[in-house]
């Protein structure tokens, strides 16, 4: 049996529920047993902040087995970061697991937690991307930016990697001191003036004259051809 | 009149007109709307600084010369103005039109989300352009007279 402490994998790193896994919780006044952690009450087992859920998966059936876990402890966080193990099937990557489920539950806060407890210096290209998804997923923009640039900076020739850290850079200046308009006053008039007559309406303006209208961006566009120096708007 | 700090420094660049008007026929409450150019196409963009991202209308992707292979695909609907929308992110250069008189325009290359439709599909709540915060407007310093209508920005991150 192998003790595995959840915060600090081994090299091979992480280890999940199997399908069907025995649970056994030592506590002064509880000692239960459970076909999965997911079955744990939030409540009843103590005070202590108990990990969120969503930071816990569900093994697809790929990775079930025939595992078993004794966790004992005297608070739940305790409990949640020490199980035994008592197969010699693969470990399973709980880094990219928790990931995961906090992409899918589209938790923010624990994708947040997961990314920050990972080691990101033995991730490949494709964990990188993989996590870049998740994060998006989870609505965790900043993580994305973050992972991109990360992965990037670590394969220099992988394209895709690259791709992702172009297109989720913070925003840039890239040209300063271009020549101002000098028609954005009228276009605003017209549409003060005559607004309301094209509500729902795509319009074309150009030094504040109505160049035309329809009801579809694509027809305007196809209507009025080039749209150089021509204001195409939707009136509200 | 530009804006300035008080040692003299810009704090604006440039300043434009903006409409004040809803951005749907279902709203009533106003948004601010600017001038932009998405590449080479003008267009309005109403500035939404609880958002993320540019929002744009899937007619700028052929006009900007990309392809969905240039995107990274978004993993699941992102939830903007009570409507889901899939697609892929990309980065899209987007001016900020200064009026005459009124300092310059600025171009930022921002991360733009475009929504993938079908073909005949057009993009439900299909206001041109939305710009949000993160990845858009995040490192531009910006200031609002209501008074006058007037959008100032100016840059903060340099070139």
């Amino acid at each position: 049996m192998t003790i595995v402490d959840f915060r600090r994998p081994p090299a091979k790193p992480g280890i999940w529920l199997a399908r069907k896994p025995k649970v056994r919780i030592a506590d002064e006044t509880v000692n239960i047993t459970s076909g999965s952690l997911l079955d744990w009450p939030d409540t009843t087992l103590g005070t202590a902040s108990w990990l969120p859920r969503e930071g816990y998966v569900q093994p697809s059936p790929e990775e079930s087995g025939d595992y078993a876990f004794i966790a004992t402890g005297t608070s739940m966080m305790d409990i949640a970061t020490r199980v035994e193990q008592t197969s010699d099937r693969p470990a399973i990557d709980y880094e990219m697991l928790q990931l995961q489920a906090a992409a899918r539950s589209g938790n923010e806060r624990a994708f947040i937690a997961a990314y920050h407890t990972t080691d990101w210096s033995r991730r490949s290209a494709d964990d990188f991307l993989q996590a870049i998804q998740w994060a998006l997923a989870a609505g965790a923009h900043l993580a994305a930016r973050n992972l991109s640039t990360r992965g990037a900076d670590r394969y220099p020739d992988h394209d895709e990697l690259q791709k992702y850290a172009r297109v989720l850079a913070p925003p840039k200046i890239i040209q300063r001191n271009l020549p101002p308009r000098p028609d954005l006053r009228a276009n605003r008039d017209w549409l003060m003036r005559h607004g309301d007559l094209y509500r729902g309406q795509w319009v074309a303006l150009r030094n504040g004259e109505l160049q035309g209208s329809a009801p579809s961006l694509q027809t305007l566009v196809a209507k009025i051809g080039d749209t150089k120096s021509i204001l195409v708007t939707k009136v509200f | 009149m530009l804006l300035q700090f008080a040692d003299g420094e810009p704090f604006a660049t440039g300043a434009a007109p903006y409409l004040y008007r809803p951005v749907t026929l279902e709203e009533a409450t106003p948004r601010i709307i600017l001038d932009v150019a998405v590449g080479d196409f003008e267009t309005s963009g109403c500035v939404d600084t609880g958002g993320v991202y540019a929002i744009c209308n899937p007619v700028v992707l052929p006009l900007l010369g990309l392809k969905p292979e240039d995107g990274v695909l978004v993993p699941r609907p992102i939830h903007w103005r009570g409507v889901s929308h899939g697609g892929r992110l990309y980065r899209v250069p987007l001016k900020l039109l200064a009026e005459e008189g009124n300092g310059n325009s600025l171009t930022i290359e921002v991360t733009a989300l475009i929504p993938d439709l079908k073909p005949n599909e057009e993009w439900p709540d299909d206001f041109p352009c939305f710009l949000g915060m993160h990845g858009c407007l995040e490192f531009l310093r910006f200031a609002v007279d209501p008074n006058t209508d007037t959008f100032y920005f100016g840059e903060f991150a340099s070139l």
